[in-house]
């Protein structure tokens, strides 16, 4: 999957991609435009020995407008690989416990990670939709110490799908998806836990695999069918899915003391995979809800800074940093986002700071607004 | 720290026995020998690493349920 000679040399040089880059403003000398350039000259050179190819995103904002559709991303994860076997490794943040935690799936385990849907709904092990629940459980305890409870996200997904008539098939046997390990040079986890979760997934009978990570729906519908082909399951992310249904559903929302509230589209969900509409749609069922959109919105939002639980450092910093002021100055007083990743660094780079923003994920937000809802603290 | 680790232990399935923390003064030789010894004693009667990659990973045959030990 590296690009091949032909797409590089189909390179016109315009520098799109360096004006674009969000680390190309804050590292100095970071330039897309010539990394792809002396990998034409010399492909095995300095690409593979320095740390640029760990500081790239993979945010997306180069590729969405390279007039050569050059898949920078791309171009930089098929060389992450061999990065590592030439003994250059990413600074893993966390102390690593993310990557071992997804390392550890590979094995034959049995995971007890389905306690929190105990105690909220019904699901099932066998029926027509599986929730991918993602490594929410995980982060959970990860990150308690920013005050942060990502499995409110699973949770409140699991009472929305309950109150839809939907009891969808929640799994111990789940796994990460592998994204990370993707993206951070390790393709022997990504395929091990990738085919873990194919065959769990077939196993259960689910025709639709619901997905409330942008990560784990871009990862399956992308590189799960490079490497197993077509899936016997249809891949929907959640807030298409909600897009969709609640204007069947019966469910109705309530008005909000809340002042204006606006939106952070996550990478993966948004230029990687298009979607930019229907988490927007889903704040018009919100009655007398002001939304207003960021200065950078959609194909131009900013990333969240940090990708794959590594090289968190200052540039992440100043990025998130960015990010939340440009929330700020739209004068919501929410900022809501599609995905657990996006919400942890925000929140973790507004921890040291006086600002009054919350920052929300979009699933507890809906739930909380829903009518009637008592299964939800307030 | 510790309790956290316990808690992804559980998550993945693991007995969360086999992580133990203690504070041991040097003065009290018994004591640290009593606690390596149960723990060891412990560790004997819980068997085999639940880590330990005891699959084979084929990727030229398909996997099954049944080789994925989801058949019970």
């Amino acid at each position: 999957m590296q690009l091949t000679r032909k797409q590089t040399d189909s390179c016109i040089e315009c520098g799109e991609c360096t004006g674009s880059c969000p680390i190309s403003r804050e590292l100095s000398g970071f330039s897309p435009r010539q990394i792809i350039k002396r990998a034409m000259i010399e492909p095995d050179g300095s690409l593979l020995h320095g740390r640029e190819i760990w500081a790239c995103l993979s945010c997306a904002h180069c590729s969405e407008r390279c007039p050569a559709d050059i898949d920078f991303p791309e171009f930089i994860r098929s060389h992450r690989e061999e990065a590592r076997k030439a003994g250059n490794s990413p600074h893993e943040s966390h102390h690593g416990i993310l990557q071992a935690i997804a390392s550890l799936q590979t094995r034959n385990i049995k995971q007890q990670r389905t306690g929190w849907a105990e105690k909220v709904g019904a699901f099932h092990d066998t029926g027509e939709y599986f929730y991918f629940v993602g490594c929410l459980p995980y982060f959970d305890v990860t990150f308690r110490y920013l005050n942060l409870f990502p499995l409110e996200t699973a949770q409140s997904v699991l009472i929305l799908l309950n109150k839809m008539g939907v009891e969808p098939v929640i799994s111990n046997h789940e796994r990460c998806c592998g994204h990370d390990a993707l993206w951070s040079g390790n393709e022997a986890v990504f395929r091990k836990l990738a085919s873990w979760n194919v065959e769990v997934i077939k196993s259960s009978g689910a025709k639709t695999v619901l997905f409330s990570c942008p990560e784990g729906y871009f990862t399956f519908k992308n590189y799960y069918r490079k490497y197993f082909g077509d899936l016997p399951f249809e891949v929907v992310h959640m807030t298409e899915f909600l897009a969709r249904e609640l204007p069947g559903a019966e469910l109705t929302f309530e008005p909000s003391s809340d002042a204006a509230i606006t939106y952070h589209d996550p990478c993966r969900l948004g230029r990687c995979s298009g979607i930019y509409e229907p988490p927007r749609q889903l704040f018009q069922f919100l009655p007398e809800t002001q939304f207003v959109e960021m200065e950078r919105s959609r194909e131009n939002a900013l990333c969240c800074g940090t990708s794959a639980w590594m090289e968190c450092s200052s540039c992440s910093k100043a990025m998130q940093m960015e990010r939340l002021q440009e929330a700020a100055q739209t004068g919501a007083r929410t900022l809501i986002t599609a995905c657990p990743k996006c919400q942890i660094h925000l929140t973790c780079a507004q921890s040291g700071t006086d600002m009054d923003l919350k920052v929300r994920d979009i699933y507890t937000y809906l739930l909380k607004r829903l009518s009637g809802d008592e299964t939800h603290s307030k | 720290m510790i309790e956290e680790t316990w808690e992804i232990l559980r998550l993945l399935g693991v007995d969360e026995r086999r992580l133990r923390l203690k504070w041991i003064s040097a003065s009290e030789g018994a004591a640290f020998t009593e606690e390596i010894r149960s723990f060891v004693q412990l560790l004997k009667e819980l068997g085999d690493n639940p880590f330990t990659d005891n699959r084979k990973w084929e990727w030229e045959l398909e996997p099954t349920p049944d080789s994925l030990g989801l058949m019970e």
